[in-house]
């Protein structure tokens, strides 16, 4: 018998000594390395993710009215809006928001600048067993209380009807944690 | 874009794509959990592929999470948001490493990396040791095995995920993959 070939019994591994030996080696170094922080990062972190959220995301205008006249409204805002109001709903969680706009009707002093806003379709994930239409009903209302607090006293106003509310997935856990939760 | 009151507010352990979701409706604070859960893997990979370069590596990341941030309105998932963060960074750290000139290898660096000094604390020293060994012989291999090696068996991707971060094919992935076992057990050799 060979010491490799005696180091292959050892060990259960079709590999000869040597190479085990090598592959235990850089498995600990790998080990040491992923529990590994280091100190530099801890240091810029916070700047590096306050930094990233300051940058701006593309967006459309979309027209809002306030006492003193029009002004615009990213889209985003209404979009991270939107989603903080229905966020406090139990069971479900929100899984996309479309803002549906239309072109400005005509060229005025209240038409200057940004598209209308003429619905919002909202995607949930809700939980198993969630009694729907009531939920729906509770999106609906908040979102319109919240694109009146948006976009002010819009003509024409958003139509509530024109909201659609679209069960996207059904989950038996909290929606608000997603698959992974689910299956740990 | 104005913080919302009420953001992230809910408790339990989200899952990356819920993060990656919330953070494209405009949750900051999710991109923040999602930062934190993989910022120090992000910035330990851009550190090795920009050879210990602070700066360039704190660059890349910047760069990297400011562009996850600003597109992640348009992220559908059709990888994981861990994968797409890494190959945001390796996009990055590649772009540094082309404007930059090559650096030149000295000759303590091309000597086999000695073992660590086994005295107490035995655990703790040598941990530290072995990684600084693995951080010399780290720069020693080429782009693509360095990468390969540290997305897998540091980072635990799987070789379809390294090859989607690469933008190359899980194939190549296996061989840059088996040529960087052998040069680090050859750099590593003192260790054993």
């Amino acid at each position: 018998m060979t010491p490799d070939s005696s180091a292959r019994a050892d060990t259960g591994s079709d590999l000869p000594a040597g190479e085990v030996r090598d592959q235990a080696v850089l498995r600990s170094a790998a080990d040491a390395l992923r529990e590994h922080v280091d100190d530099r990062w801890v240091e810029v972190a916070d700047l590096v993710l306050a930094r990233a959220i300051a940058a701006t995301r593309p967006s459309r205008p979309v027209l809002a009215r306030a006492s003193s006249g029009a002004f615009h409204v990213a889209e985003q805002v209404l979009v991270s809006s939107l989603r903080a109001s229905i966020d406090r709903l139990e069971d479900c969680e929100v899984v996309d928001i479309d803002i549906q706009t239309r072109p400005p009707g005509r060229a005025g002093a209240d038409d200057w600048a940004g598209e209308v806003c003429t619905g919002v379709l909202i995607a949930l994930a809700v939980r198993y067993g969630t009694v729907l239409i009531p939920l729906a009903d509770q999106v609906r209302r908040l979102a319109s209380e919240r694109i009146d607090r948006v976009l002010g006293h819009v003509v024409p106003s958003v139509d509530v009807s024109a909201m659609h509310v679209h069960v996207a997935d059904v989950t038996r856990g909290d929606p608000k944690l997603g698959v992974d939760a689910r299956q740990r | 874009m104005d913080v919302v009151p009420g953001e992230g507010e809910r408790g339990g352990l989200r899952s990356d794509e819920i993060l990656a979701r919330r953070s494209g409706l405009g949750d900051r604070l999710a991109f923040a959990e999602l930062v934190g859960r993989h910022g120090p893997a992000l910035y330990r990979y851009a550190i090795r592929m920009l050879d210990g370069d602070h700066h360039a590596a704190e660059d890349a990341a910047q760069e990297a999470l400011t562009k996850a941030w600003v597109h992640l309105g348009t992220f559908r998932g059709d990888s994981s948001a861990k994968t797409w963060l890494f190959r945001l960074v390796a996009n990055e750290c590649l772009s540094a490493r082309r404007r930059r000139r090559p650096r030149p290898v000295t000759a303590q660096a091309l000597n086999q990396v000695p073992a660590g000094q086994r005295s107490a604390p035995e655990q703790v020293t040598l941990a530290a040791d072995l990684r600084k060994a693995l951080d010399v012989a780290l720069v020693e291999l080429p782009w693509r095995q360095r990468a390969s090696w540290i997305l897998r068996e540091v980072e635990q991707l799987s070789y379809v995920e390294i090859a989607e971060v690469l933008q190359t094919t899980p194939a190549v992935v296996r061989g840059q993959l088996h040529r960087a076992r052998a040069n680090l057990a050859t750099r590593m050799e003192q260790w054993r």
